[in-house]
C-alpha cells in the first residue's frame, strides 16, 4: 500500500457553522436601544415637616390631568395636548413681559463675573453650612458664565419658574407621558431656535450626535442651551381631580 | 511555436471559498459587539406610550428595567403588576432589593450613571403605580429615570 500524503482537514463546513452562530446571535439579540423621556426625580427630603418654599402663582405653569384624562391648563378646561406646546413656549419666554407670567432674567458676562467675584470673596469667610450654599451658588454662576460665553447675552426665566403636572391617581400613564412629551416639544422648539441663532445648527441635531463622537464642544453647547431653556418639570402629589 | 500555446482548457477557474469563513466570522464579531442581549422576557403585557421628543439612552451606561402592566399569565390576576428581572413581584418594596442587587453587581462609577427605565403600559397602568415606583426609587436614591417611550411615527 502506497503511503498517501496526509490530506488537510476539509474546512468548507466552517462557513456553515459560522452562519448558524451568526443566525443565533441575530435572533437572540436586539439592536433596539432603550429610548424614552429621561427625568430626574427630586431627592427625598430628610425632614418632611420642613415647609416647602413659598411659591409665587405666576412662576408656576400648572397642567392638570383628571381621572378621565381631560386636561386643564392654567385654569381652563377642555384643552388639547397640542395646546401645551404654545403655552409652554409662552411661559418660558414671556415675550410681552406679562405680569401673570414669570419674570425674565437677562444674563450678561459682566453680571456673571461680578457675582463670581462676590461669591469668591464670601467663600473666604464662610464656614459650615454657609460654605455649602456659597459653593452651590458659585457653581451656578460659573455654568451661567460658560453659557453666556457661548451664546452671548441671553434672556431666561427666573429660576423659580416651574412647570407642574398635577394628576389623579387614576390618570393613565399614557396621558401623563403625552403631556410630558408635549412640554418637551415646546422646550425643544425654543432650544432649536436658540441653537440655530447661536451656532447655526439645531439643538436636536446636537443632541442626536452619538456618544462616541460627541466632542466636549458639543456638550458645552448643549449645556449652554439648556441653561437658557431649562427643563424644570415637577410632579405634584396626586389628588382627587 | 506550439511550445507557448496554452494547453489548459479555457474554463474559468473556481472562485476560492477559503476566505468565506473569515468573512462570516467578521460579520459575527460585528453583531456581537453592536448588539445587546434581549432583556428578560416580558411577563406583563406592555404597549409603550408614544412620543415625539424621545432621546436614546447611552448604551454604555447601565440601565435597570422595571416593567409594569397586566400579567400575561392570568393566574396573577387582571390588574397591573410589576415585573423585576424575570419575576412578577408581589409589592413595590421589592424595588429596593432589586436596585440594591443591581448596584452590587456594578462599580460605584457605573452606579452613579445608572438609569432606571420604567417600561409601563400606556392604558393599563395608572399614575398611582408610577408614583409608588418613583417613591421607592427615591428611597434608594435612584433618581435618574427614563420613561420608556416609542417613537410616534411607528404607530401611524
Amino acid at each position: 500500500m502506497s503511503r498517501r500524503k496526509q490530506q488537510g482537514v476539509d474546512a468548507s463546513s466552517i462557513a456553515d457553522i459560522a452562519f448558524i452562530l451568526l443566525a443565533f446571535i441575530i435572533i437572540a439579540t436586539t439592536l433596539e436601544k432603550e429610548s424614552g423621556l429621561p427625568a430626574v426625580l427630586p431627592q427625598k427630603r430628610d425632614n418632611p415637616t420642613e415647609k416647602p418654599p413659598e411659591i409665587n402663582e405666576k412662576n408656576i405653569l400648572e397642567i392638570l390631568i383628571n381621572k378621565e384624562d381631560q386636561l386643564l391648563i392654567e385654569g381652563e378646561w377642555d384643552k388639547e395636548l397640542e395646546d401645551i406646546v404654545d403655552v409652554v413656549k409662552e411661559f418660558m419666554t414671556n415675550p410681552t413681559d406679562a405680569p401673570n407670567l414669570p419674570r425674565m432674567d437677562v444674563v450678561t458676562v459682566d453680571e456673571c463675573l461680578k457675582n463670581i467675584a462676590i461669591l469668591r470673596a464670601n467663600k473666604e469667610t464662610a464656614k459650615g453650612a454657609e460654605l455649602g450654599i456659597v459653593n452651590d451658588q458659585l457653581k451656578q454662576w460659573e455654568t451661567k458664565l460658560e453659557a453666556v460665553k457661548l451664546v452671548g447675552t441671553y434672556r431666561t426665566v427666573n429660576k423659580a419658574a416651574t412647570i407642574a403636572i398635577q394628576y389623579d391617581k387614576a390618570t393613565t400613564y399614557g396621558k401623563y407621558i403625552g403631556v410630558r412629551d408635549k412640554i418637551m416639544t415646546g422646550l425643544n422648539e425654543l432650544r432649536d431656535q436658540k441653537a440655530m441663532d447661536a451656532f447655526g445648527v439645531t439643538y436636536s441635531s446636537l443632541e442626536s450626535i452619538r456618544a462616541e463622537v460627541k466632542t466636549e464642544e458639543d456638550k458645552a453647547k448643549i449645556n449652554a442651551i439648556r441653561q437658557v431653556y431649562p427643563q424644570k418639570i415637577i410632579k405634584l402629589p396626586p389628588k382627587e381631580v | 511555436m506550439s511550445k507557448f500555446r496554452q494547453n489548459k482548457s479555457k474554463e474559468v477557474p473556481e472562485v476560492s471559498t477559503a476566505s468565506l469563513p473569515d468573512i462570516v466570522f467578521i460579520v459575527l464579531a460585528f453583531f456581537v459587539t453592536v448588539s445587546s442581549m434581549k432583556q428578560s422576557d416580558l411577563k406583563v403585557e406592555v404597549t409603550k406610550p408614544t412620543g415625539k421628543e424621545i432621546i436614546q439612552l447611552d448604551k454604555n451606561e447601565a440601565i435597570d428595567y422595571i416593567n409594569a402592566g397586566i400579567p400575561k399569565n392570568k393566574a396573577f390576576g387582571k390588574t397591573a403588576r410589576l415585573q423585576l428581572d424575570d419575576q412578577i413581584v408581589p409589592n413595590f418594596l421589592k424595588i429596593r432589593d432589586f436596585i440594591e442587587l443591581k448596584r452590587s453587581e456594578r462599580s460605584q462609577l457605573e452606579n452613579d450613571k445608572a438609569t432606571v427605565a420604567i417600561i409601563a403600559d400606556k392604558d393599563d397602568v395608572d399614575m398611582d403605580i408610577i408614583d409608588k415606583i418613583e417613591n421607592e426609587l427615591r428611597n434608594v436614591d435612584a433618581l435618574r429615570i427614563n420613561y420608556s417611550t416609542q417613537k410616534e411615527s411607528l404607530n401611524r
